[in-house]
């Protein structure tokens, strides 16, 4: 699928029809308003309408496993974490197995440090949008061909990754978001940790604003810290200190 | 983008799914806008990554002050 076409994928009556029933089956489930059954028909019935446009067959192919399905079902009728066979059911129809094992971990970490009614809504939202990126990872591939201009893309990447994750942070670190608490030495923590990101973020901006000193290692060593970053983040809402979040913090 | 760059939104997009109805737009502005520099043939501009390191800056300032 291509990214210039979502918006009329989007407003296609198929698409708008598909999601609805989808939606309601997936809002039906979760209060134990259909039988488990019934759900996985439904959605055996209008996720290939979904796929019209998905070239990818992803889709299709989550449609066609009805195994898979009948565990997602059953996870959101019983509130419980999305199961091994439907995350296996993702990894199998998904390119990059890592992807997907990544994705259902920060569920799963997620669902653990959350209180009751925030694992609800977290269940709901983080499969919609799983399932919206698993959508769009079927037309991934193309690259620019300049290797600067492939470096720069790498940077923003990294970039929109920082800023998704730090965005919210500020509430969080306020105690404004209910089920996580932070104590003051881990709020220090993930300041530094925060900062360290920042100075390399910051320093290559201006290898890219050279326009011509970005190198693969520096952007390697801005991904690894990124991933370090987030796993300390995720390890300090869930109430643990990861090793990840000294080593970061030590190094600013 | 590579499984692994990809790897990193999708984790952290789902890490802070719980917080989607105040953030959503933005996380989804945000790896739109991620996704689309990422087909590009000529990639992201500097101006482009100008911009949305200056919302980088103001996340961790904001980080820094809370």
């Amino acid at each position: 699928m291509k990214l210039a076409s979502i918006g009329a994928y989007l407003r296609q009556p198929t698409t708008l029809i598909a999601l609805g029933i989808a939606l309601g089956t997936g809002v039906a489930d979760w209060f134990g308003a259909l039988p488990e059954g019934v759900s996985v028909g439904l959605l055996v019935a209008v996720l290939p309408l979904l796929a019209v446009s998905d070239t990818s067959g992803i889709l299709t192919k989550v449609s066609t496993d009805r195994d898979g399905l009948a565990a997602i079902v059953h996870a959101l009728t019983t509130h419980k974490d999305i199961g091994p066979a439907a995350i296996k059911v993702a990894s199998d129809t998904v390119p990059g197995g890592a992807l997907l094992a990544a994705a259902a971990s920060a569920l799963v970490q997620q669902q653990a440090a959350t209180s009751a009614p925030a694992t609800k809504s977290s269940i709901g939202s983080g499969a919609a949008g799983l399932l919206l990126l698993i959508g769009l990872a079927g037309g991934l591939s193309a690259c620019a061909a300049d290797p600067q201009a492939q470096l720069r893309q790498g940077v923003y990447v990294v970039d929109s990754a920082y800023h998704t994750l730090a965005n919210p942070m500020p509430d969080v670190l306020a105690g404004k978001v209910p089920g996580i608490t932070l104590t003051d030495d881990q709020k220090t923590l993930a300041k530094r940790s925060s900062q360290t990101m920042l100075n390399e973020i910051t320093a290559l901006e201006k290898s890219a604003e050279d326009g011509s000193s970005l190198t693969q290692a520096a952007l390697t060593a801005l991904q690894t810290d990124f991933f370090s970053f987030e796993t300390c983040w995720t390890g300090l809402k869930s109430g643990t200190t990861p090793d990840a979040c000294t080593a970061l913090a030590g190094s600013n | 983008m590579n499984a692994a760059e990809l790897s990193a939104i999708l984790g952290v997009v789902t890490t802070v799914a719980g917080l989607a109805e105040k953030y959503g737009p933005e996380v989804y502005e945000t790896v739109k806008s991620a996704l689309e520099q990422s087909q590009s043939s000529t990639g992201p501009t500097v101006d482009d990554l100008k911009a949305l390191f200056a919302k980088c800056q103001a996340d961790n300032a904001a980080i820094q002050a809370a």
